[in-house]
């Protein structure tokens, strides 16, 4: 099957699905069945996308998307007829057509293992929540329909590889999830609903104007790209991003502004600390499946966002920006973990913990400790977060669906989701209280499951690069650790007659829940079987960004003042003890 | 006169054919009023509405024919790539421009011809009807004048027209306040405008809209009799004329009353029609006219109007959306939207005058315009519909109409979305190419228009805050009575069409922007290369050559001249 | 040989004219007398464009009468205009019994 087809499936089918599900009988299994039969295929084409991906004689994932991307190109043929070539190469996973010629916008589609790996998330997560939406009873066309359309709308958001084309499914996206937490949601829907679509909104509209920026950006004109001079006027992220990291066409003034945008607009996404007080009430309201995406996986976009689009088109306002917004992501830890541990209402306090587990995120992508010490360019330590930012993403991914999942469980059976009430639930419900051991412990970073790998690349990554923060993040984990035992110990722990007689998770549950469990373990025990295929592409964009010219203009003008305010501090024994660390 | 290029046609003849639309419809406007007096005078208004409406769309259909011919190859067809006629002694445009925007008004007014006669709201149908085809002759004509006294004559008879429908509603108080108060605000804005018109011709000596610009780039810098200050007067009591007749803030304040007050239909043609030739009259006179009056700017590629209008753009679509959000009624929900709307429109506008592609910052204009146009359309015939089953029109009168109309309320999800301007429909696309234009400036001043951009961006995501209401009132609240009991087809096909342009031209955006923007080209036609004038491009051109303008200057020194001498005493005949 | 009077009296006058109009429209309450004030804005146009023709010299390719031309258009137009105006005057009228435009408020705003 060419890429052209089965890239373009991977959001057509659940398109087309959700569209077909309209005309369908009104016969609520018939419905369920065919949603979920559109959820496994899609699950089913992303692992063979996965497949194509690292198997065959010469698989995608031994060049870089950036190589593949360019080597896939448009040629118009004509200026009268019009017609429009693409010079196709077979087998690379890249799709590219022209879309409005008039604006250079192309819909071009393309995977690498940073996207892949979301891909499956995206796949897997959507087939859970599918299943976890068998209790839904109220207007159920419309809500797999939605559900359907959100999918699609996920998928297109990962595979895009033109800014104009990612941004079209970005905001497709809104109008699903508003409608999923305005109908189907708890009391307080439709305040949650709005809030949730104006602040990302908001965020979407900072995200354009960054877009815009580069593509009308007039920089040196004498900047060429693979040979060919470059004059932006291009929606191709991997074409600008090479630009970017090439040239200095766009100079450090204009990235510094083109980053500001485009990480807001992704933070809201994300969320981080001034942007997000959306979630804890979207998350509040929105039933059990949709806070298991929203969780899982659109929290993600806004990660995704991050690495793909605000660090390797702008890499020297990223390098500029880079210890605000680590602090930031500290902070977020921080105050998330805080939050967290305030809270009575354990959907709530889930909310607030996906807060927390994104403040790694950024902490990773922010870390950017690209300089070893001889002012060489030597971006191993950041890899190291980038690797853990992405990590955290797949992690966090899994954990907080499962955690989401089991607050809908209990608030299934006990109607409350008050941490006041609850207690005592070992003994009513042993599988249940497993479960929610293993999955509440990986988010909490314990060694061996998937949270703690991610963990501690972060703050590796972070110890390079300022030390107090990587102290702070490390400190973090006390507090985590705090709030996930002190609800494991206020929901599971202690005798609570009140509960007595609740029946323990039954076949279609534990179905959802296991492979949420497996991958908790295997993630944590077995992280290279993501890392081996994912981190080369992490590598391509870390090395990309540490060789910018322009990063190296805005690290010599640091040194300089740096020179002018006088001699550095002595360098000490935690470099060396972090050094020893990671070489370890 | 350039006479020796042999003519397939009479040139007259052509001129009268390349018109025959506008002169149809004004024909057919007589015919609608006297069938309605001989046939109808007695029967039953609703009748009457229906017969007459069908009536009435026949003449636009056949209209319509008339302006297709010009799009098509035929005898009668405008090469629409480079050819660029003007007519009538340089009065009137036939070009591309006229030819693409004269089919959507026309397809316009037959969406508002269906949806007019569903609602018994007046017992004037003869009236109506024949104001509306007047009305829309007028828009026809301003979207082809390429000169100051027709635009003006233009500009009148539209709004005139206009005026009258909107107090046309039977028995209701509002609806005479509507017209009153269009009224009013409508003619001092007129008088500024005239005046502002006066000033130009006086400063230029020169009506024609080229010939304006061509006098303004030879006196760059020194204007007139008081220098920049006439000049400057001049512009500002333009600009106040326009932006009445755009509804753009400050000169706003008639629109929510109007739209509010007035029958649906009346307000529809007043929120689409009027203001999709009112925006191409204000881009002619501004990037083509006014193209060339460099104010101290510093930059002599900023027109001195920019600023201005830019401020007057960024105030639009902040106040529109700001006072949008409190609104309970549908029509003054939609009234303050299309403020802000206009406010959108306006940094095309500006574009147009600093974009280094003037031309694609008008197609961007004239697709928004088309595209917005199609929607708001849709949305007032909702608006009918309630009134007529309902007698209100309040926002919570939509209340669960996602269940009972499905597909109803589907459309009006999908207008409501365009209008906010998500992807991926027509109302994003056409956005987003207003401000890609917007960016598109000149090398010095090159993010000189981001911050408008910015602003709209972010009031883009503020007015997704009210057109959602819409949407929650349709999905998200119980059903209540009679909402939607019937679905009569007058509502079915705006609202169906509306929603197909919004879809259409959302996913293929060229085939609607490159009609627009060939129409942007020759609307633009730079002074350099005067239209008209040389017999290669036009070989019926009628405009005076260079020795007949000669000629008419001695003419006018000797009738000076001639004047003066009676005035002093003591010759004879004084 | 006395001189013209000069262009500017009477674009001084024009303004005055217009200022006058603009005044009347800002302050009378009475429909009919706001139709006056608007009739003395259109017509204070007219002087300008008068004047300006009498005095300017047309520009290449315009015939010689177009100031004139353009103030007959304009009588006419405002012509019109008042018998549309004294039609939606009268209706008001006829619904409100009362000629006081600040009465007349049905609508919000």
């Amino acid at each position: 099957m060419s890429d052209d087809l089965i890239l373009s499936l991977l959001w057509v089918v659940p398109l087309g699905g959700s569209l077909l599900i309209l005309g369908l009988p009104r016969d609520d299994r018939l419905v369920k069945s065919f949603a979920l039969g559109v959820s496994v295929l899609t699950l089913g084409l992303a692992i063979w996308v996965f497949g194509l991906y690292v198997g065959g004689a010469n698989p995608p994932a031994v060049s870089a998307l950036r190589d593949r991307a360019a080597a896939n190109r448009i040629a118009e043929a004509d200026q009268v007829g019009g017609a429009w070539q693409v010079t196709d190469v077979p087998g690379d996973l890249v799709v590219r057509h022209p879309w409005i010629p008039l604006f250079n916008i192309e819909y071009l589609l393309g995977v690498d293992g940073i996207s892949l790996s979301l891909l499956l998330l995206t796949g897997l997560i959507s087939v859970l929540a599918c299943l976890a939406s068998w209790t839904i009873d109220k207007q159920v066309k419309g809500y797999f329909s939605l559900f359907l359309l959100l999918l699609a709308s996920m998928m297109g958001v990962f595979l895009a590889l033109d800014m104009f084309l990612f941004f079209v499914f970005f905001e497709v996206m809104l109008l699903p999830m508003y409608f999923l937490i305005a109908i189907w949601g708890g009391e307080n829907r439709e305040y949650a609903a709005i809030k949730f679509l104006l602040y990302t909104l908001f965020g979407s509209a900072l995200i354009l104007v960054g877009i815009l920026v580069l593509y009308f950006w007039g920089g040196d004109a004498t900047a060429s790209v693979r040979g060919q001079p470059f004059a932006a006027h291009s929606f191709d992220m991997m074409h600008v991003a090479e630009a970017a990291s090439t040239t200095s066409f766009y100079g450090v003034p204009v990235q510094t502004v083109v980053f500001g945008l485009l990480l807001a607009g992704f933070l809201v996404k994300l969320p981080s600390f001034p942007f997000h007080t959306w979630l804890p009430d979207a998350h509040v309201q929105a039933p059990t499946p949709i806070s298991m995406i929203l969780a899982g996986v659109l929290l993600k976009i806004g990660g995704y966002g991050l690495v793909r689009l605000a660090w390797p088109l702008a890499p020297a306002g990223a390098y500029a920006w880079s210890g605000f917004v680590a602090a930031l992501g500290v902070f977020s830890i921080v105050y998330g973990a805080l939050a967290a541990m305030a809270q009575t209402d354990f959907k709530k306090l889930v909310a607030y913990s996906s807060v927390s587990h994104m403040g790694y995120v950024t902490l990773g992508m922010a870390a950017m400790g690209l300089f070893g010490r001889d002012g060489s360019i030597d971006p191993r330590y950041y890899a190291y977060g980038v690797n853990g930012a992405l990590y955290m993403m797949l992690a966090h991914g899994i954990t907080s669906a499962g955690m989401f999942f089991l607050v809908g469980v209990i608030y299934d059976r006990a109607h409350t989701r008050d941490l006041a009430k609850l207690g005592g639930l070992w003994n009513v419900m042993p599988i249940y209280g497993a479960i929610g051991l293993v999955i509440f412990f990986g988010s909490m970073g314990l060694p061996g499951l998937c949270g703690f790998i991610a963990e501690v690349f972060v703050v590796l990554s972070a110890f390079h690069f300022n030390r107090l923060l990587a102290v702070v993040a490390a400190l973090a984990v006390v507090l985590t650790a705090g709030y996930i035992l002190w609800t494991i110990q206020r929901v599971w722990l202690g005798r609570n007659d009140h509960w007595k007689g609740l029946p323990d998770m039954d076949r279609r549950e534990l179905v959802i829940a296991a492979p949420l469990v497996v991958l908790t373990v295997v993630m944590g025990i077995f992280p290279q079987a993501i890392l081996s295929w994912a981190s080369p592409s992490v590598e391509r964009m870390v090395t990309d960004v540490a060789n910018a010219p322009t990063v190296r203009a805005v690290e010599v003008a640091d040194q300089a003042v740096a020179a002018e305010q006088g001699p550095a501090a002595e360098p000490d024994g935690w470099v060396e003890l972090a050094e020893t660390a990671s070489r370890r | 006169m350039p006479t020796t290029t042999p003519q397939p046609l009479v040139p007259l003849a052509r001129e009268w054919l390349l018109i025959a639309p506008e002169l149809w419809l004004a024909l057919w406007g007589l015919v609608v009023l006297l069938a309605d007096v001989a046939f109808f005078r007695d029967a039953p208004s609703a009748r009457r509405a229906r017969f007459l409406g069908i009536l009435a769309l026949d003449g636009t259909l056949i209209a319509l024919l008339l302006a297709l011919a010009r799009v098509v190859p035929s005898p009668l067809g405008i090469e629409l790539t480079n050819q660029d006629y003007s007519i009538f002694g340089g009065t009137l445009a036939a070009d591309p421009s006229t030819a693409w925007l004269s089919l959507a008004v026309l397809i316009l007014l037959s969406l508002l011809l269906v949806l007019s006669p569903t609602w018994d709201f007046t017992d004037h149908w003869g009236e109506f009807f024949a104001l509306v085809l007047w009305s829309t002759v007028a828009m026809l004509l301003l979207i082809a004048a390429e000169e100051l006294l027709t635009l003006f004559l233009a500009l009148e008879t539209m709004t005139l027209c206009l005026y009258v429908i909107a107090a046309l509603e039977r028995d209701r108080k509002r609806s005479s306040e509507a017209g009153l108060k269009y009224f009013v605000y409508g003619s001092v804005a007129s008088a500024f405008f005239l005046f502002g018109l006066s000033l130009i011709f006086g400063l230029t000596g020169t009506t024609r809209l080229h010939a304006v610009r061509e006098a303004l780039v030879g006196s760059a810098g020194s204007l007139g009799l008081e220098g920049n200050i006439a000049g400057s007067v001049a512009v500002l009591l333009v600009l106040v004329g326009l932006g009445f007749k755009l509804a753009a803030v400050p000169f706003h304040a008639w629109a929510p009353d109007t739209y509010e007050g007035a029958p649906a239909p009346a307000a529809s043609w007043i929120a689409t029609g009027s203001k999709l030739a009112s925006f191409v009259a204000a881009t002619k006179i501004l990037a083509v006219a006014l193209g060339g009056w460099a104010a101290q700017t510093g930059s002599p590629d900023t027109p001195g109007w920019a600023l201005p209008v830019a401020l007057i753009s960024a105030a639009s679509m902040t106040l529109g959306n700001l006072a949008a959000l409190s609104q309970r009624n549908f029509k003054r929900l939609l009234a303050y939207s299309s403020i802000a709307q206009a406010g959108y429109v306006l940094v095309g506008v500006v574009a147009a005058g600093v974009s280094r592609d003037p031309a694609r910052a008008v197609g961007a204009v004239l697709f928004y315009m088309v595209t917005y146009s199609f929607a708001t359309l849709g949305a007032f015939a909702v608006a009918a519909w309630l009134a007529r089953d309902l007698g209100t029109d309040e926002l919570d009168d939509l209340d669960g109409l996602g269940r009972r109309r499905p597909i109803m309320a589907l459309c009006l999800l999908v207008l409501m979305l365009s209008l906010i301007g998500l992807p991926p429909f027509a109302g994003f696309f056409g956005k987003l190419a207003l401000f890609m234009s917007a960016l598109e400036t000149g090398e010095s001043g090159r993010l000189s228009l981001t911050w408008l951009v910015a602003l709209g961006l972010i009031n883009s995501a503020i007015s997704a805050y009210y057109y959602v209401r819409v949407l929650r009132a349709m999905y998200l609240r119980p059903a209540r009575g009679d909402v939607g009991r019937s679905l009569p087809s007058g509502v079915f096909w705006p609202l169906t069409v509306g929603a197909a342009v919004a879809l259409f031209f959302g996913l293929i955006p060229g085939a609607l922007f490159e009609p627009m923007q060939a129409a942007a080209v020759p609307l633009l036609a730079s002074g350099e290369d005067p239209r008209g004038l040389s017999p290669e491009t036009n070989p019926f051109a009628t405009r005076p050559t260079e020795e007949d303008a000669a000629r008419a200057r001695e003419l006018r020194r000797q009738q000076i001249e001639q004047g003066r001498q009676r005035l002093q005493p003591g010759t004879p005949g004084a | 040989m006395v001189p013209d009077i000069p262009l500017a009296w009477f674009l001084l006058f024009a303004d005055a004219t217009f200022a006058v109009g603009l005044f009347g429209v800002l302050t009378r309450r009475n429909p009919i007398a706001l139709l006056m004030a608007i009739e003395i804005m259109l017509n204070a146009a007219n002087l300008n464009l008068l004047a300006f023709w009498r005095y300017g010299t047309p520009a290449v390719g315009d015939g010689p009468l177009t100031g004139v031309v353009f103030a007959v258009i304009v009588i006419t137009i405002a012509a019109a205009e008042v018998a549309v105006g004294i039609a939606l005057v009268l209706l008001c009228y006829r619904r409100w019994k009362t000629a006081d435009v600040d009465r007349y408020d049905t609508l919000s705003g």
